[in-house]
């Protein structure tokens, strides 16, 4: 009797006990989730496009770049004007910028570059008719122009000062092993000492000399060939601010030692020797000087002096390296406020 | 007077009759139920990158990252890393609710990021700017009551750098899906 009164209560509270279980079951924390990493990254820029020189021909350019997922085509934007390419705008293409579009794969070789003596790029991608730029850092490329005149009075005159502006990585041989080696190119640094005053040391390609120097962005150099060669470096473009030092050393058997070769970086100031020379204390009477050559006068240096009206006053170049006097020791800052970054 | 009482009589026995009858009567009762399954599901999909489908472990994403130059700078966009870049019209993160309940959904970090920088979030662009702080400690409210039915909800990031040094550090960011 009594199990059949039991029985009879849970056959009463049971649908009710189910109906409890299934409201709760509905209303239970359930949860779904994804999981994203999230990089911060400063002061690093995004490895994403190499660019090198051809191989084969020595002129053109290969571009590779990390494939993008989901790129329906990339574009490439170049153009000599490098304040154009570093800025540049999607909705407003200035007209010193032109494009290769349609590329479906992640590399391009550009069989022009040689039509321009720098040119810089970088690359886009489309996505559903939608184009983007990529973090990609810009890449470009110089050629240097090294000639060797022949003058009637001086003989071959086949100096050519140079510097290097992007960011790449050359000792003094992997620099001249770019160059042909029936040229018998050479490659020469200034350098100072009480002992010896101001010197040069000169590699010569493939010998074991004891003179392959590390190669540094804007210092400058001198390269020699037997004929002349165009010679093109190809890098990422190197935008922060950067110091030339310029040092002085006072030898005691030379006297004052106060040369320096450098060289400008590619930015959106243009300078001339004056403007260059007015960012350096008029204290210091800083003069600057280019490596000129002619049949008559032979390789001369043109010389300008800070503030002086002396008809020198030329227009300075990325590539072309300058010698820098100064009175005492001074670190130069360039690019401060004409850098793109 | 007679023949009133008799059919009285006979009516009252025709009923007692019935009664018993009635009372025999048994019946069952059976409770049907319409289920539709309470699914919680979202999938989540980052610029140039397929939907990720969320799952109760946390599906991982591509990853993203916020670049700063300088160690200085105020509101990068978040982009895929080696990818594409947020901008007002595409945002790092797009929701989709797959499921068939209405859902909160809300981003928590694994730990807070370094001190110099400050990770924000909106549902729009310029919003961004000064969205809501992501940190470890709280979750930052994406969406609520975000039904099955609606539109895709759109996520975007930005980080403020002040002064940091060169380097970079790692952060999970979790999106949660509850429902509501």
């Amino acid at each position: 009797m009594v199990n059949k009164k039991i029985l009879r209560k849970v056959n009463y509270f049971l649908p009710i006990f189910f109906l409890l279980a299934m409201a709760l079951l509905s209303h239970s924390t359930e949860a779904s989730s994804t999981s994203t990493s999230i990089n911060f990254i400063v002061g690093q820029e995004v490895a994403g496009i190499d660019i090198d020189l051809n191989a084969v021909d020595n002129q053109s350019i290969d571009l590779n770049w990390t494939d993008v997922p989901g790129a329906d085509y990339y574009i490439i934007y170049y153009s000599s004007n490098i304040s154009a390419i570093m800025t540049l705008n999607l909705s407003a293409i200035p007209g010193d910028v032109f494009n290769i579009s349609n590329i479906t794969d992640s590399n391009y070789t550009d069989t022009n570059a040689s039509d321009d003596q720098r040119r810089y790029y970088v690359v886009t991608y489309v996505i559903n008719d939608t184009e983007y730029l990529t973090n990609y850092r810009e890449v470009g490329k110089y050629t240097f122009y090294y000639n060797t005149l022949n003058s009637s009075t001086y003989g071959t005159l086949a100096s050519n000062r140079i510097g290097i502006y992007f960011d790449v990585n050359y000792t003094a041989e992997s620099f001249l092993q770019k160059i042909p080696g029936y040229l018998n190119p050479t490659i020469s640094k200034l350098e100072k000492s009480n002992a010896s005053g101001e010197y040069l040391t000169t590699h010569v390609r493939g010998l074991n000399d004891g003179n392959d120097f590390q190669m540094i962005a804007g210092e400058g150099y001198i390269i020699t060939v037997d004929t002349a060669y165009n010679h093109t470096v190809a890098g990422a473009v190197y935008d922060p601010s950067y110091i030339l030092h310029y040092t002085v050393l006072n030898s005691s058997t030379y006297g004052t030692l106060a040369s320096n070769w450098a060289t400008i970086y590619d930015t959106k100031k243009n300078y001339s020797a004056e403007s260059f020379l007015q960012e350096i204390p008029g204290g210091l009477n800083p003069t600057i000087s280019r490596l000129d050559k002619s049949d008559g006068s032979g390789e001369f240096l043109t010389t300008h002096v800070r503030g002086l009206n002396d008809g020198n006053n030329f227009t300075m170049e990325v590539g072309i390296s300058y010698i820098v006097t100064v009175n005492d020791n001074y670190n130069h800052t360039i690019c401060t406020t004409d850098c793109f970054s | 007077m007679k023949n009133r009482t008799k059919k009285f009589v006979v009516l009252a026995i025709a009923l007692a009759l019935l009664v018993p009858l009635a009372i025999a009567q048994v019946y069952t009762t059976t409770q049907v139920f319409f289920n539709v399954a309470s699914v919680v599901g979202f999938t989540l999909t980052l610029p140039g990158q397929s939907a990720t489908v969320a799952n109760s472990t946390g599906a991982p994403t591509a990853a993203i990252e916020f670049n700063s130059t300088s160690g200085t700078d105020n509101n990068v966009d978040a982009q895929v890393s080696g990818g594409a870049v947020q901008n007002s019209t595409t945002p790092i993160f797009e929701y989709d609710n797959t499921g068939t309940v209405d859902l909160n959904i809300s981003v928590y970090l694994d730990s807070d990021t370094l001190a110099c920088i400050n990770l924000t979030g909106a549902t729009t662009h310029a919003g961004a700017d000064n969205g809501e702080q992501i940190t470890s400690t709280s979750n930052t409210t994406v969406v609520n009551n975000y039904g099955p039915a609606a539109a895709a909800q759109e996520w975007y990031m930005k980080a403020d750098f002040n002064a940091c040094t060169q380097g970079q550090t790692t952060r999970t960011l979790t999106s949660l899906g509850v429902q509501s």
